[in-house]
C-alpha cells in the first residue's frame, strides 16, 4: 500500500488553519446563543410570568437572527470546494 | 367527527403518500427527477427529526417544563447554523465514500472494520426500538382522542380500548409494507430513495401546516375570548430556567442526535446530492423548526387555562380544538400528528435495515458461505431480502416493546434517552473526520465504554417497576457497592440523571478514545482511511495499492452478482474507455479496483465490500514470512539501485572532465596551429627581405658601393629583426613551459624605475616623453625577479611613448600596497595620454602576435605583452588593462615578497617555476 507522505500534501496546513476559523464561528454561535437565553434569568425574578415571556421572546429573536446570519454564512459552505 | 372517518381519511392519506413515492420512483427511473432532487424537497425531508413524540411531545412538556421543550430544536439549529462546516464534511465524506449508514461510515473510517460495525448497528438498534414503540403509542394515543371527551383521554396506554392495540399492529404492517415497497424495491448504487424522501417531504408540509394552524387558532382564540394565562404562566416560569445543567445538556444531546441518529443521517448524509441542498438546508431547516415551535407555549398555555387538570397535555394539539369545536381543525392535526410517527418509523426502518443487513447478516453470511458465494446469485438477493426482513424484524421489535411496556410513562422519556444513546457515537465520528491519529482501538473501546455506561445509568434504569434492574441496585449498587449506583456513579452527585448518565458516559467514552487511540497503532489499512476521512482529499492523491489484484473476469463476475448486471457492464466499459481501450474489459488496476470496492461499499457497506474482496484472494493470501522475503528483497534491490545511481553520478561526472579536457585540447591545438601560422607568417616577412635583397647583390653588376652599403644595411636589419623575433619566441616558449628560472633577490622599487628610464633613454628625449612618478619609491622594497620586472616595466613605457600620437607623451606612474604581512601585494599603475585601446581589442591584447595599429615601423612583431603578461603570471602577479577615461591604464600587480609565496626559493636564491603546482 502507498504510504501517504506528509510532505506531498501541502493543503495540510492549510486545512489546519481553515477548521479552526470554523471551529472558532462555531464557537462564537453557540455561546452567542447560550448567553443571550441565559440573560433574562439575570435581570429578571424567578417564579414569575413574565421570565417565560421575556426569555421566550429573546430566545425566538435570537434564533431569527441565527437564521439570516445561516442564510448568509450558506454562500461560502457551496464556495469552499476544497474540502 | 367519527373515528371511522379519521381511519378513512387516514387511510386515503396513506395511499396518497404510497401514490406520491410510487410517482416519484417512476419519475427518476424515467430520469426526469426535476423538483425530486431539489434542495426545497432534501430540506423538507429533514423533518424526519421531528417526530410525534416532537409533535404531540412538544406542548405536553411545555405544560409540563416549560420552555425545556425548545432545546430539542435548539441543538439542531446550532449545528445546521453554526456548525455546518462539520455537516458539510460530512457530507461530502458520505457522498464520495458512498457511505451506506453511519456505522457504514465509521466501519470505513476505521480500517473498513466490521466490529465497529456490529456495534454501532446494536446500539441504534436498542435506542431506537423503544421510540418505534413511542411513536405507535403516541398514534393509538391519539386515536382516542376521537373517541372520548378531551378531559377523559388517558395518560396511559393502560387505560385505553384494547382495539387501539390491533391499530398500532396495523400502522406497522402498513408502515412495513411501505418501507419494503419503496426502500427495498431494488439495490441502489447510489443507496437513495426518492419515493421514501418525497412521501417524507409531503408529510413535512402537512405536519408543519397542521400545528401551525393550530398554533393561529389558539392565538386567535386568546385573543378573542377572556381567558387568562397569568396561573399557567408563573406555574411554568419556575420549571426550566436556560442555561442549567439540563437546559445545556438536552440542547447538546439535540444537536448531536441530529448528527448521529441513523435516520437523521440516512436523510442528512445518504440522500443528500450535491451541496445546493446542504446550502439550503443550513438555513431554510431551522426555520422549519423554528416554525414548528413557535406556537407550541400558546397551545400549552391555552390547554391548561381551558381544559381540565386531568387531561393529558401530549394530546393538546388535538383536544384543543376539539374543545372549542373544530373538529376538522384536530383531525388535520392528527393527520400532522401521523405524518410526524410515520415519516419517523419509515425512515428509522429503513436506515436500520441497511445496517442490519451490511453490518451484520451480511458479513455473517460471508463468513458462514466462504468463497462458495460467488459461484451462486443468492447476493444480490440476499441482501434484499435480509433488509425486507430486518424492517418486518425491527418494526416487530417496536410493536413488541408497546405491547410490552403497555404504554408506560418511560416512554415518554425514551426519546431523551435514545438521543444519549446514538451520541455515544459521536466521540468516535467527530474524531474519526478530524483526527487522523483516531484508532479502531480507541473508537472500539469509547463506543463501547460509552454505551455500557448509557445502559447502564440511563437505559435500564428507565424501565419502571425494576422490570430489568432490580430495585436493590437502583438503590444500593451493582454487588451492594455504593459507587456502583446507576443514578450516582463513582459517587457523583448530580440531581438531574440524563445530566449524570450524559456526564459520564460521554465523558468516560472521550477519555478512552483519546487515551487508547494516544497508545494503539492503526492497520495500514485504516491509516489508508484516516487520511481520505481527516484530511478531505480526492482518493487519486492517496491511491491504494491492491496485493494481488484479481483477475477482471473475476471482478466482473462479482459485480454482476451485487451490483447487476447491467450496472457492472456498464460500468465496466465506461472504466475500459477511461482507461484508452476500445473494447473488452478493462485492466485491474489499483485505481479500477478501488473504485469497484467503493462502488460494492454503496450497496453491501465498506466492511462487507472490503470482506468480499479480502475473501476473493483469499486463496492468494501472502503469508508473514513471504512478506518478510519480500521486504528483504525491496530492501536489496532498493540498495542496488542506489548504487547504481551514485556510478551512474560518478560517470557523470568522469564525462563531464573528459568532455572539458577535450574541449581545452582542442583550443590547445587550435592554439598551436595559430601561433605556427603566425610564427611563419612573422618569419617571412623578414626572410623575403633578406633574400631578395641577398639576390640583387648576387646578381647586380653595379658598383656603387654605396648602394651595396645601403642593401647590406636592410640586410643586417632584417636579420636583427629576425634573430630578435626568435629570440622572443624563444622566450615565451620557455616562460610557457614553466622552465624558466627566476632570479628572487631583494630590491628596490627605485631602481626598478631607474634602470627602466635609463633604457629608454634616447627614446624618451627623442620623443619629449615625461615620466611622472607619484611615489615614494625609495620605501618600496621587493623580493622579486628583478630582471623579469624591469622587462615589464621598459615594455609597458615603450608602447607607451611609441604609439602615442600627442608630441608630448605623458606617462603617470603611482603605486599601494594590498594587505599586510605573507599577503601582502603591490599594484603599480602605468598610465598614459595616448588614444588608448578600443573595447573590442581589449580582450586579445595580451594575446600572441596580437597588435592594435597597423604595421609600421614603430610597431613590434605583437609579442611584447603576451611575454609581459606571461612574465606576471611566473611572478605569481598578473598585468591587467584596466578602463580608463583616456589613454591607456596598466596594472602590475606582484608579491611583495615573492619567496614567501615560492618553498625552495630560498636555498638557491631562484625558484624553479616549474617546481610550484600551480605553474605546473
Amino acid at each position: 500500500m502507498d504510504s501517504p507522505q506528509k510532505a506531498s500534501d501541502p493543503g495540510r496546513k492549510a486545512d489546519r488553519h481553515r477548521r479552526l476559523c470554523d471551529i472558532s464561528v462555531a464557537v462564537t454561535v453557540t455561546g452567542i446563543f447560550c448567553l443571550g437565553t441565559a440573560l433574562p434569568r439575570v435581570f429578571l425574578p424567578a417564579d414569575t410570568g413574565s421570565l417565560l415571556v421575556v426569555t421566550s421572546i429573546m430566545i425566538f429573536s435570537i434564533w431569527l437572527a441565527l437564521i439570516i446570519i445561516g442564510y448568509f454564512l450558506s454562500a461560502p459552505l457551496l464556495e469552499d470546494e476544497t474540502e | 367527527m367519527s373515528l371511522q372517518f379519521i381511519i378513512a381519511v387516514t387511510l386515503f392519506y396513506s395511499l396518497l403518500l404510497f401514490l406520491v413515492a410510487y410517482i416519484a420512483e417512476q419519475r427518476v427511473r424515467a430520469g426526469r427527477a426535476g423538483i425530486l432532487h431539489s434542495p426545497v424537497v432534501y430540506t423538507l425531508s429533514l423533518s424526519v427529526y421531528c417526530t410525534a413524540w416532537t409533535f404531540y411531545g412538544a406542548v405536553g412538556s411545555a405544560a409540563r417544563n416549560g420552555l425545556e421543550f425548545i432545546t430539542i430544536y435548539l441543538g439542531p439549529t446550532l449545528v445546521f447554523i453554526g456548525w455546518w462546516w462539520f455537516l458539510r464534511r460530512l457530507v461530502r465524506t458520505g457522498r464520495r465514500e458512498q457511505i451506506t449508514s453511519i456505522a457504514d461510515l465509521l466501519s470505513s473510517r476505521y480500517g473498513k472494520s466490521t466490529s465497529i460495525g456490529v456495534v454501532v448497528t446494536l446500539i441504534a438498534l436498542l435506542g431506537a426500538t423503544p421510540y418505534i414503540a413511542l411513536q405507535l403509542q403516541s398514534l393509538t394515543l391519539s386515536l382516542t382522542v376521537f373517541t372520548q371527551n378531551t378531559d377523559m383521554v388517558a395518560e396511559h396506554m393502560a387505560d385505553t380500548p384494547s382495539w387501539t392495540q390491533t391499530t398500532a399492529l396495523i400502522v406497522a404492517i402498513g408502515l412495513a409494507t411501505f418501507t419494503i415497497m419503496f426502500g427495498t424495491r431494488n439495490l441502489n448504487a447510489s443507496e437513495r430513495h426518492e419515493g421514501v424522501v418525497t412521501a417524507i417531504a409531503i408529510e413535512a408540509l402537512v405536519k408543519l401546516t397542521s400545528l401551525v394552524a393550530v398554533g393561529v387558532a389558539v392565538v386567535y382564540w386568546i385573543l378573542s375570548t377572556p381567558v387568562s394565562l397569568e396561573a399557567p404562566l408563573a406555574q411554568l416560569a419556575g420549571k426550566a430556567s436556560p442555561f442549567d445543567q439540563r437546559w445545556i445538556t438536552l440542547t447538546f444531546l439535540s444537536g448531536f442526535a441530529i448528527i448521529c441518529l441513523p435516520r437523521m443521517f440516512q436523510v442528512i448524509v445518504v440522500e443528500n446530492r450535491d451541496d445546493r441542498q446542504l446550502a439550503l438546508a443550513s438555513w431554510a431547516f431551522p426555520t422549519y423548526l423554528f416554525l414548528m415551535c413557535l406556537f407550541v407555549l400558546p397551545i400549552a398555555l391555552f390547554g391548561l387555562s381551558t381544559l381540565p387538570a386531568t387531561a393529558n397535555p401530549d394530546l393538546f394539539v388535538l383536544t384543543v380544538p376539539l374543545s372549542q369545536g373544530q373538529t376538522l381543525l384536530a383531525g388535520f392535526a392528527f393527520l400532522g400528528g401521523f405524518s410526524s410517527a410515520t415519516s419517523m418509523v419509515i425512515m428509522a426502518a429503513l436506515a436500520l435495515s441497511t445496517m442490519v443487513s451490511n453490518n451484520i447478516v451480511l458479513p455473517l453470511w460471508l463468513k458462514i458461505s466462504g468463497p462458495a458465494i460467488y459461484a451462486s446469485e443468492d447476493l444480490r438477493r440476499l441482501t434484499l431480502n435480509s433488509r425486507r426482513i430486518s424492517i418486518i424484524l425491527i418494526l416487530s421489535l417496536g410493536y413488541l416493546y408497546f405491547r410490552a411496556t403497555g404504554g408506560s410513562s418511560a416512554l415518554a422519556a425514551i426519546g431523551l434517552i435514545a438521543f444519549l444513546g446514538v451520541a455515544q457515537v459521536l466521540p468516535a465520528l467527530a474524531g474519526g473526520l478530524l483526527w487522523r491519529g483516531a484508532t479502531k482501538a480507541g473508537a472500539l473501546s469509547g463506543v463501547i465504554t460509552g454505551s455500557l455506561i448509557w445502559l447502564y445509568s440511563s437505559f435500564l434504569p428507565s424501565f419502571e417497576g425494576g422490570l430489568l434492574l432490580s430495585p436493590a441496585i437502583l438503590e444500593t449498587g451493582l454487588f451492594g457497592l455504593s459507587w456502583l449506583t446507576p443514578t450516582a456513579l463513582f459517587g457523583a452527585n448530580i440531581a438531574d440523571p440524563l445530566v449524570h448518565a450524559s456526564f459520564w458516559s460521554l465523558g468516560l467514552n472521550s477519555l478512552i478514545f483519546v487515551l487508547v487511540s494516544c497508545f494503539s497503532r492503526q492497520g495500514a489499512l485504516e491509516r489508508f482511511q484516516a487520511y481520505i476521512f481527516v484530511y478531505q482529499r480526492p482518493r487519486e492523491h492517496y491511491q491504494r495499492a491492491y496485493q494481488n489484484p484479481s483477475s477482471v473476469h473475476e471482478l466482473l463476475a462479482l459485480s454482476q452478482r451485487i451490483i447487476g448486471r447491467r450496472a457492472a457492464s456498464q460500468l465496466f466499459r465506461e472504466a475500459a474507455r477511461a482507461q484508452g481501450k476500445s473494447g473488452g474489459l478493462p485492466d485491474p488496476t489499483n485505481e479500477f479496483t478501488d473504485s469497484l470496492e467503493r462502488q460494492f461499499s454503496a450497496v453491501v457497506g465498506a466492511a462487507t465490500a472490503h470482506a468480499l474482496f479480502a475473501q476473493m484472494t483469499s486463496d492468494r493470501t501472502v503469508s508473514v514470512s513471504q512478506l518478510v522475503a519480500l521486504a528483504d528483497e525491496s530492501a536489496q534491490v532498493r540498495a542496488y539501485s542506489q548504487q547504481l545511481e551514485e556510478k551512474s553520478a560518478e560517470l557523470e561526472t568522469a564525462a563531464d572532465q573528459l568532455r572539458a579536457a577535450n574541449m581545452q585540447l582542442l583550443q590547445l591545438g587550435q592554439q598551436r596551429d595559430n601561433f605556427l601560422s603566425q610564427v611563419s607568417h612573422e618569419l617571412r616577412t623578414p626572410m623575403a627581405s633578406i633574400r631578395s635583397f641577398a639576390e640583387i647583390l648576387q646578381q647586380s653588376q653595379t658598383e656603387d658601393a654605396e648602394q651595396r652599403a645601403h642593401f647590406a644595411s636592410i640586410i643586417h636589419d632584417e636579420s636583427i629583426r629576425l634573430t630578435k623575433l626568435l629570440d622572443n619566441i624563444l622566450e615565451i616558449s620557455f616562460l610557457e613551459s614553466g622552465h624558466a628560472r627566476l632570479d628572487i633577490q631583494s630590491v628596490k622599487l627605485e631602481a626598478i624605475f631607474s634602470r627602466a628610464q635609463l633604457a629608454l633613454d634616447a627614446l624618451i628625449r627623442d620623443s619629449g616623453a615625461q615620466i611622472e612618478i607619484n611615489m615614494p619609491l625609495d620605501s618600496v622594497t621587493l623580493t622579486t625577479d628583478a630582471d623579469r620586472l624591469l622587462q615589464v616595466v621598459i615594455n609597458l613605457f615603450s608602447n607607451a611613448i611609441k604609439h602615442n600620437d600627442k608630441s608630448m607623451p605623458e606617462i603617470t606612474v603611482s603605486s599601494q600596497q594590498i594587505g599586510t604581512g605573507k599577503q601582502a601585494k603591490l599594484l603599480i599603475q602605468i598610465r598614459d595620454n595616448g588614444p588608448g585601446i578600443a573595447d573590442e581589442q581589449r580582450e586579445r591584447i595580451f594575446e600572441k602576435f596580437a597588435r592594435i595599429t597597423p604595421t609600421n615601423s614603430k610597431s613590434g612583431v605583437g609579442l611584447g605583452l603576451a611575454i609581459s603578461a606571461q612574465m606576471m603570471a611566473n611572478l605569481k602577479g598578473d598585468l591587467r588593462l584596466r578602463e580608463s577615461a583616456s589613454g591607456c591604464l596598466f596594472e602590475i600587480i606582484l608579491p611583495v615578497n615573492l619567496s614567501d609565496d615560492m618553498p625552495g626559493s630560498e636555498a638557491d636564491g631562484a625558484a624553479d617555476i616549474s617546481a610550484h603546482p600551480e605553474q605546473a
